[in-house]
């Protein structure tokens, strides 16, 4: 029963990870402005609004929360105390670690709450949803990664590496529409050139921030599964 | 002091959709200049640092200029041919249309900069509360971690600083040095976050349904606010779709169209866009005056 829910989950994790970029993306390239912008930020806000209504499931698991909390605030910390080198924060890495080891759904309220929380010291606008719904997306493919990210430090890097250009990408679908008034691959192009320096400082920086946190992170996740019993308590109730 | 930060989130919530609506989805350039003067006069008006605004307008200037040259490499309609290049014209209507896109952005980027001004985490706390109890919880321990984090890492990093361990290193080790000092910051905060799990357990956390704080309450100002939204937002409404107003760049730029409904199209955007600035005025006014009165 339990694997059945998992793999239940997974399937809607897939499904909302690859269709709803895919969805963004049409939209883009066939909707005229005045429909795409209400439409992306219609599909955006859903999406947020519904893992967070899923997220409310564990309401009574106060590790859960707090955990959350603390990466997330980890997260809005690093990108403040790395304002001064643009595009190289922690927050990448704080969201794969949140999903990797707390799970999917925890992971995308990390990358989600990151955005928002941060934009109140770096500007809140229209593109707040989509920071919100990329990174989320982002810590939910971490946690679908889960069990192969918490081993392997060369993978964990590597999915780093690949999550700067997916969000920078996702993000610049929006910019191009705002910007040009309607979106064609062209100003599509000219909109990922100027991002490029960002794009290229994300996916380094996500190697680096992994690379040298990989290990300890390991090991403090480790201690605490030990410690306070958490993992097992979960995997019990799992089996059940 | 600011009288638009004591509105209910909600009263805020539609207000910025609406502004945001208006100046993203409204190509007249008219509109759009009075979206992004209503943005300078109320930050001007809600106390930013005069230093702070210039640089603003400066950015914004450089902006505009700047999305106005890129529109000419990737639009290339219009009659008034600058030059040929590559084969293709580059014509002084994408030129203007984007220097009018250019003003919608920087506008909508002032009104983002007034918003984050003008709204607080409390705001966001109070509005998720009720609905999602649990979400807020996160969103309130995190915003205590925060400040925290900031402070155990500069301590932290000061004294390493103090130990001489920055002494003639190059960039790459001093970022090395730097993650590690955010490494212990991040080991010390997640073992003292599962302290802080089992004291909220202790304490009867998830046994009976969580109660929520309201600080600001739905006063009369928050209903006049939202009738004179709507009131203003439905009649720019009725004028888009009437197309009295209506304006087009290519092939040259002019008005399509200037008809009855234009005028009261423009009163409403322009009482919408400077409203803010006004509520703020006229707040500075009657404070000064409560402290005259009382003299």
């Amino acid at each position: 029963m339990a694997e059945r829910n998992t793999l239940k989950r997974i399937i809607a994790y897939l499904a909302v990870a690859l269709i709803i970029p895919a969805m963004i993306v049409t939209f883009a390239v066939y909707l005229p402005k005045k429909a795409f912008m209400p439409v992306a930020v219609g599909i955006a806000f859903v999406a947020v609004a519904a893992f967070m209504l899923c997220f409310e499931r564990g309401a009574d698991n106060a590790a859960k929360a707090v955990l959350a909390a603390v990466f997330t605030a980890l997260s809005v910390a690093g990108r403040v105390l790395f304002a001064a080198t643009p595009g190289f924060k922690p927050v990448f890495a704080m969201t794969i670690f949140a999903g990797a080891y707390l799970g999917g759904e925890t992971g995308f309220m990390v990358g989600a709450f990151s955005a928002l929380l941060s934009n109140f010291f770096f500007g809140q606008g229209g593109w707040t949803i989509f920071q919100m719904f990329t990174w989320g997306l982002i810590g939910l493919v971490a946690g679908l990664l889960g069990p192969i990210l918490r081993k392997h430090t060369a993978i964990l890097c590597t999915v780093g590496f690949f999550a700067g250009p997916m969000f920078s990408l996702v993000i610049d679908v929006w910019s191009t529409v705002w910007i040009f008034g309607k979106f064609s691959w062209s100003s599509y192009l000219v909109t990922a050139m100027n991002a490029l320096p960002f794009t290229i400082m994300y996916a380094v920086s996500n190697v680096f921030f992994l690379l040298i946190l990989a290990r300890p992170m390991r090991r403090t996740m480790n201690r605490i599964t030990v410690k306070y019993g958490l993992l097992h308590q979960k995997r019990r109730l799992d089996r059940r | 002091m600011h009288r638009f930060r004591n509105y209910h989130p909600i009263t805020k919530l539609a207000f910025f959709a609406v502004i945001f609506a208006i100046s993203m989805f409204t190509e007249n350039p008219a509109v759009r200049g009075m979206s992004l003067v209503g943005a300078v006069t109320a930050l001007a008006a809600g106390g930013t640092p005069l230093k702070r605004l210039l640089k603003y307008i400066g950015g914004g200037i450089v902006s505009v200029l700047l999305i106005g040259v890129m529109n000419c490499f990737i639009a290339h309609d219009g009659k008034t041919i600058l030059f040929d290049l590559l084969r293709r014209h580059i014509t002084l209507e994408a030129f203007y249309y984007g220097l009018s896109a250019g003003v919608m952005i920087v506008g909508v980027a002032m009104w983002c900069v007034f918003i984050t001004d003008e709204t607080d985490t409390e705001d966001l706390v109070m509005t998720l509360g009720k609905v999602l109890p649990f979400v807020s919880v996160v969103i309130t321990v995190t915003l205590r971690y925060i400040p925290e984090i900031i402070k155990k890492f500069r301590e932290t990093l000061s004294a390493q600083k103090m130990l001489g361990i920055f002494e003639s290193k190059g960039y790459f080790k001093r970022a090395l040095i730097i993650s590690k000092v955010f490494m212990s910051v991040t080991e010390r905060s997640v073992e003292n976050a599962m302290d802080m799990a089992s004291t909220m357990k202790a304490r009867g956390y998830g046994l009976v349904r969580r109660a929520s704080a309201r600080h600001k309450k739905w006063r009369e100002s928050d209903t006049d606010l939202l009738l004179v939204t709507a009131f203003c937002a439905a009649f720019i409404a009725v004028g888009e779709k009437t197309g009295d107003f209506g304006f087009a760049y290519y092939p040259s730029p002019a008005f399509v169209k200037f008809g009855l409904y234009a005028i009261p199209m423009i009163v409403a955007c322009a009482l919408l866009f400077l409203l803010p600035a006004g509520q703020v005025i006229d707040w500075r006014i009657r404070w000064q005056k409560s402290f005259e009165s009382k003299a």
